[in-house]
């Protein structure tokens, strides 16, 4: 005991025994503590009756700890087990440690290992406390922000009653916690008691010390006074069973009614809550609002700030305006509330933080009657049973009704519009659904009533349009006896009119009528759906795709209705196939179905009973006015009139004609050569044509006259330059054929009149319509003019083919072998209205017929295959192919030529037969001669030619 | 370019479009089975009013997808091939015009014949539909005519394409209507079938309509007459996600770069051979 003493005044030995046996105990008591649990913390909500726990030992937690981490998991806090390890890891060393010094230091131990032991012992409990507060605050401080339900950072009392949303917290210390207090303060005593007595000190000072402290926190805990406003003074000074008129004007929240009277604001008393926390707090049964304009609450989720909450029974919202509110009407514990009337609309944030207008916790034989409510997020209704929603509008939020663990309710008569889901029954039975329109609700998990694990539903008279899903069905009802009904709702251009999940069963569908729905019954992920009714007491449901047919008179179709879709099939297993929905690689998928068997699925279900017309007295929408949007369609119709009509004007004249310069050489041709595939068909011509010469381009064929032609043209790329009156054939294609007419070897035209050909190449030209008759007339085409371009002779169709080249009085007119598939007759008037034309313009054509070429040309170019082109006098050429040459004559009928060749005879002609015509000795000035010696004994002449050698 | 000129020709091919048996039929076909589904339709409208996409709207789509390419196709497949056969494209190029201005002359024509005969076939199915208390919508109705206008000009434009290539209609014709079975049936089915074996993401799905006008049509059209495009499947979704409001532009686009691209192509071949020597 030497060490205990040493240095210190004398202790009594008895006081040091003592001061050993309490460091025993309390060694124990600490040790034993480890048995124990040292903190609880349990959460009551409706859903968890007996509440969920959590037990704390020094070194682990017990209890509901999955449940939580689960309820924890929405909310994004962390698991328990995931907090506070290293704690709990050293905890029972550290227990036992710091028993072993306790029992030691007051027995043996020195003085400093007796601080060490006392300050331990004290801080152990101290620790634990605080320990515990720093875990807590950080979990509830550092949520998943990917969490599926978003709270802000929250907080609850290590010690006490909370609340976080609807859950209510209380925690508090068990025996453990107690077991080590009492040790620290067993070590305490012992610490005292085996201490060096001291002379006292001021006892006064540390009394004042300690009084001041105590007012310090006290005054931390006491609550900051509130300042009065008027309308808390109205409410405070009323009578219970008051009336209170309020007067017109803006009152400030927040109100707290704890009386039972009535409040009317008649519409202009507004009441601001300046953006912060609720409005009005009603905490007496019987208070009434009624007519008041409440907005702009808080905007905190967990501090759930409302316009109204109601925390009492029988309270009545009537006629009053919502706006800027996160929740409107929140009724906790608030039975046989009445919400009438009112306007609702939520704060303009997203969705995600945007509260509920109206939402029922706990509150039996609610009655939500003629609300509107729009831009909220949810109106929800927990543990409400026996509650009525009628006539109510609510749009634009998230769930427009949501029922959890709400039995024996009513729904009908409202209107859902445009949510993401319209109603959504969870955990809820008996419910009458009745009279509701849904409409549009859409998104990804868009559906206008949803049902799970909901039984003994009765669905009626809805009416469902252009929703994404009509009804969506998951796992209702939970136990197969208690079927769902679904009669005599319509169900109306909706992508899915029924979504059912796999293993439902227990629901009954008759009288119901599926009216052009994308998909009238989606299964997902494929296959049949078993132990559903589709028909009652021989009453299926109307079906819009149905294909069969029924007796006259008869409701119920002959065959039965089978939904076996191939394409929806392959939807219902492989959702992304819906992306080609619509397409005509859907119906060929479909049609594949229908015409192999192999390729047909099973039906998804199966109604015995298909009704030939829907039901009479089911609901629809209101049917447009039968002049509704008329006035596009005709202006449609208008339009594509116009559309026609307006190539039938005259169009605008193309001033395409141009004026050629004086002495500027018609047609300038210069090392012109052009090849195809390697072959040489032109080489270095040159040619020069003065304006108002005619020059024939003489050659056999495939010396090159036609592709000359093209060439100067356009038609065709060449190497070397050809002007025409100055303007390059190639680089300025279109001036240089704006002096231009061309005539083809065959007229090739469209099917026209002669007068509309001719039109269109005035207009084209831009040339006066006015000179379309004279130029036919010029062309021997009077009076055809309304005649059509196919029915014409080849004769006339050429001469049509020169008017249309003359139309525009072009300067140069190219003609290309015009006359090669005319008669001689045709020929003979063609040449005649050329030659006509000779000395007014420049003509220049192809040709290889002596006599079109002596008949017409100026000169003659003639172009040979291997030699240089030449450019001839029409004297020097008719002498150089004439010498010698016969004429080939071909008569219209074989049989006369002995005739022929006797009637030649007489007229001195020298003749003989070859092959199907005949040889004739004619210069060409004799050929006139020869043809009305011909024509003098009755013999008609179908072509003749100059045989030449090239 | 002088505007004169191709007024004048593209007058006349307008004109010739209009006497052409095939525009006729065109419209025929369309006018028939279109209203054929309109009193097939008239069930729901006794349901749902004028409010509804349902399986008539959709099988309209689907007519718009099956007839408007054909039609915009074969008529540009005869532009110029017909003319070659019959030998009136030399007789057009040897007159004082321009290549280019005989090319915009054809498209602008036949592109006039067919916004006729859409807005006539759409303007009476629009009458029946709205005698018929089904039609509501003019502005979503306007605008599937837009897509279904500029559908038909791709068309047109793909046609000209493939006339320009050709020398003879028949060759013409056959190409086109290859084509028309591949935009319409194996691109789809080729797209469908790939996507489901390899598990395309619905992004990597979405991003493939971009490859075929058709689809883009599909898009556009269903994203103006229906509540959204979520119908669509993951696909769907993924467009209103990832593009939201711009899908339309985004389409828009993807149409017009199909417009422009087949037109630049087919001008710069008919440019370099307006004869025509090809297939």
């Amino acid at each position: 005991m030497t060490s205990f003493a040493s240095g210190s005044p004398a202790v009594e030995p008895s006081q040091r025994r003592f001061a050993a046996t309490l460091g025993w105990a309390a060694a124990g008591l600490l040790a034993v503590s480890l048995f124990f649990p040292y903190w609880q913390a349990r959460l009551m909500a409706p859903q968890y009756r007996q509440g969920l726990t959590a037990t704390m030992y020094s070194y682990k937690v017990v209890g509901d700890v999955d449940e939580i981490d689960g309820l924890n998991h929405y909310i994004g806090m962390r698991k328990l087990g995931s907090l506070a390890r290293l704690e709990r890891i050293v905890a029972i060393p550290a227990v036992l440690l710091l028993a072993l010094l306790c029992g030691f230091s007051f027995w043996r131990g020195t003085y400093a290992l007796r601080v060490a032991a006392a300050g331990g012992t004290i801080f152990f409990p101290i620790a634990f406390v605080v320990d515990m507060a720093f875990w807590m605050r950080y979990a509830t401080k550092h949520l998943d922000p990917m969490a599926p339900l978003k709270l802000k950072p929250f907080s609850i009392p290590v010690i006490g009653s909370g609340r976080v949303a609807q859950f209510h917290s209380e925690l508090m210390p068990l025996l453990g916690f107690y077991l080590a207090v009492l040790a620290a303060l067993m070590t305490l005593g012992a610490f005292w008691l085996s201490r060096v007595k001291t002379p006292r000190n001021d006892l006064s000072s540390r009394r004042t010390a300690a009084v001041a402290l105590a007012i310090a926190i006290m005054s931390t805990v006491s609550y900051p006074a509130s300042a009065a406003n008027s309308l808390t003074d109205l409410v405070a000074r009323a009578a219970p069973g008051a009336v209170i008129d309020l007067p017109a004007g803006r009152y400030d929240a927040p109100l707290i009614i704890d009386k039972p009277i009535t409040l009317r604001g008649n519409g202009l008393a507004v009441i601001n809550g300046h953006g912060q926390g609720t409005l009005i707090k009603i905490k007496s049964p019987g208070v009434d609002l009624e007519g008041l304009v409440l907005e702009n609450s808080g905007d905190s989720l967990l501090f759930e700030d409302s316009a109204v909450r109601v925390e009492a029974a029988s309270a009545v919202v009537r006629g009053c305006r919502m706006s800027d509110v996160l929740f409107g009407v929140f009724l906790v514990n608030a039975p046989g509330a009445l919400v009438e009337s009112n306007h609702m609309s939520g704060k303009t944030i997203d969705m995600g933080r945007r509260g509920d207008l109206v939402r029922s916790w706990n509150s039996d034989r609610i009655t939500l009657r003629k609300n509107l409510l729009e831009g909220g997020r949810d109106t929800v209704l927990w543990f409400s049973t026996g509650s009525i929603v009628e006539s109510n509008t609510v749009r634009d939020g998230r769930y427009g009704l949501h029922f959890m663990y709400t039995n024996n309710a009513v729904v009908r008569e409202n209107i859902f519009q445009g949510n993401s889901v319209g109603l959504y029954v969870m955990y809820s039975k008996e419910l009458r659904i009745e009279d509701n329109r849904f409409e549009n609700h859409r998104g990804p998990s868009g559906a206008a009533l949803g049902l799970k694990e909901s039984d003994s539903i009765w669905v009626s008279h809805n009416f469902f349009l252009g929703n994404r899903q009509g009804i969506y069905i998951d796992g209702s009802p939970l136990i197969e006896e208690n079927s769902n009904t679904f009669t005599k709702n319509s169900f109306v251009y909706n992508d899915i009119g029924i979504s059912v999940l796999p293993g439902v069963k227990g629901n009954s569908f008759f009288s119901n009528a599926f009216v052009d729905n994308l998909q009238q019954v989606s299964l997902r992920g494929g296959g049949q759906l078993r132990g559903n009714a589709w028909s009652r007491a021989g009453q299926g449901n109307f079906w819009s795709d149905y294909a069969g047919y029924g007796a006259a008179g008869a409701a119920i179709g002959s065959l039965p209705y089978r939904q076996d879709s191939a394409w929806e099939s392959l939807m219902d297993r492989q959702p992304l196939a819906r992306f080609f929905l619509f397409t005509p690689a859907a119906q060929a998928v479909e049609l594949a179905g229908r015409a192999f068997p192999l390729f047909r699925p099973k039906p998804v279900l199966t109604d015995e009973f298909p009704l030939l017309a829907p039901p009479a007295g089911l609901p629809s929408a209101p049917m447009a006015p039968i002049q509704a949007g008329m006035e596009f369609p005709i202006g449609l119709l208008f339009v594509s009139g116009l559309l026609l009509w307006i190539p039938r004007l005259r169009p605008r004249r193309a001033a395409t004609a141009l004026t050629p310069q004086a002495n500027i050489p018609a047609l300038e041709a210069s090392n012109v050569s052009k090849s195809f595939a390697g072959q040489a068909v032109l080489s270095d011509l040159d040619v020069r044509i003065e304006p108002g010469r005619s020059v024939v381009l003489w050659g056999a064929n495939g010396a090159g006259k036609s592709t000359f032609i093209r060439c100067l043209l356009g038609l065709h790329g060449y190497e070397g330059s050809i002007r025409i009156f100055g303007r390059d054939a190639q680089s300025d294609g279109e001036s240089a054929r704006a002096f231009v007419g061309y005539v083809a070897q065959e007229f090739a035209g469209y099917h026209w009149t002669v007068r509309e050909a001719m039109e269109f190449m005035a207009d084209l030209r831009g040339v006066a319509r006015e000179r379309i008759a004279p130029t036919l007339a010029r062309c021997g085409l009077s009076g055809c003019e309304g005649k059509a371009v196919p029915q014409l002779s080849g004769g006339m169709k050429q001469k049509l083919a020169l008017a249309q080249a003359l139309l525009a009085d072009p300067p140069l007119l190219v003609l290309d072998e015009p006359c090669s598939s005319l008669d001689p007759k045709s020929r003979a008037e063609f040449l005649h209205i050329l030659q006509g034309l000779k000395g007014s313009r420049t003509i220049l054509m192809t040709s290889h017929r002596v006599e079109e070429a002596s008949a017409l040309a100026d000169l003659v170019l003639w172009l040979e295959a291997g030699r240089p082109a030449r450019l001839l006098s029409r004297e020097e050429f008719v002498r150089e192919v004439s010498a010698g040459r016969p004429l080939w004559v071909e008569l219209q009928e074989r049989g006369l030529r002995p005739r022929a060749l006797e009637a030649l005879a007489k007229a001195g002609f020298s003749a003989k037969l070859n092959g199907h015509g005949i040889w004739v000795e004619a210069e060409p000035g004799r050929v006139s001669p020869m043809l009305e010696a011909l024509s003098a004994a009755g013999i008609s002449v179908r072509d003749l030619r100059r045989e030449i050698a090239s | 370019m002088r505007y004169p000129i191709i007024e004048v020709m593209a007058a006349k091919e307008m004109r010739d479009a209009a006497r052409s048996r095939w525009l006729a039929g065109f419209i025929a076909t369309f006018l028939v089975l279109g209203g054929a589904l309109m009193l097939v339709g008239s069930m729901s409208s006794a349901f749902g009013g004028s409010a509804g996409f349902g399986r008539t709207t959709a099988a309209l789509v689907n007519l718009v997808l099956l007839v408007v390419p054909l039609m915009g196709l074969t008529a540009g497949a005869l532009a110029f091939s017909l003319e070659r056969e019959r030998g009136t494209l030399e007789g057009l190029l040897s007159l004082p015009v321009r290549t280019d201005e005989l090319f915009w002359a054809k498209f602008g024509g036949l592109a006039g014949a067919l916004s006729a005969a859409v807005a006539l076939s759409f303007g009476l199915l629009g009458l029946g539909l709205a005698a018929r208390g089904g039609f509501g919508h003019a502005a979503a109705y306007a605008s599937c005519l837009a897509a279904t206008l500029l559908l038909a000009l791709i068309s047109l434009a793909l046609g000209l394409l493939l006339s320009v290539l050709a020398r003879r209609v028949a060759t013409a014709l056959g190409w086109a209507l290859l084509l028309w079975l591949v935009l319409v049936f194996a691109g789809d089915l080729g797209l469908l079938g790939t996507s489901l074996a390899v598990r395309l993401r619905p992004g990597a799905l979405l991003a493939a309509a971009w490859l075929n006008p058709l689809s883009l049509y599909r898009l556009l059209a269903i994203d103006a007459t229906a509540a959204g495009l979520e119908m669509l499947g993951p696909a769907g979704r993924c467009a209103q996600d990832i593009l939201g409001s711009w899908l339309r532009p985004a389409a828009l686009a993807g149409l017009l770069a199909w417009l422009g691209a087949a037109l630049a192509v087919a001008l710069g071949l008919f440019r370099r051979d307006p004869i025509g020597r090809g297939v």
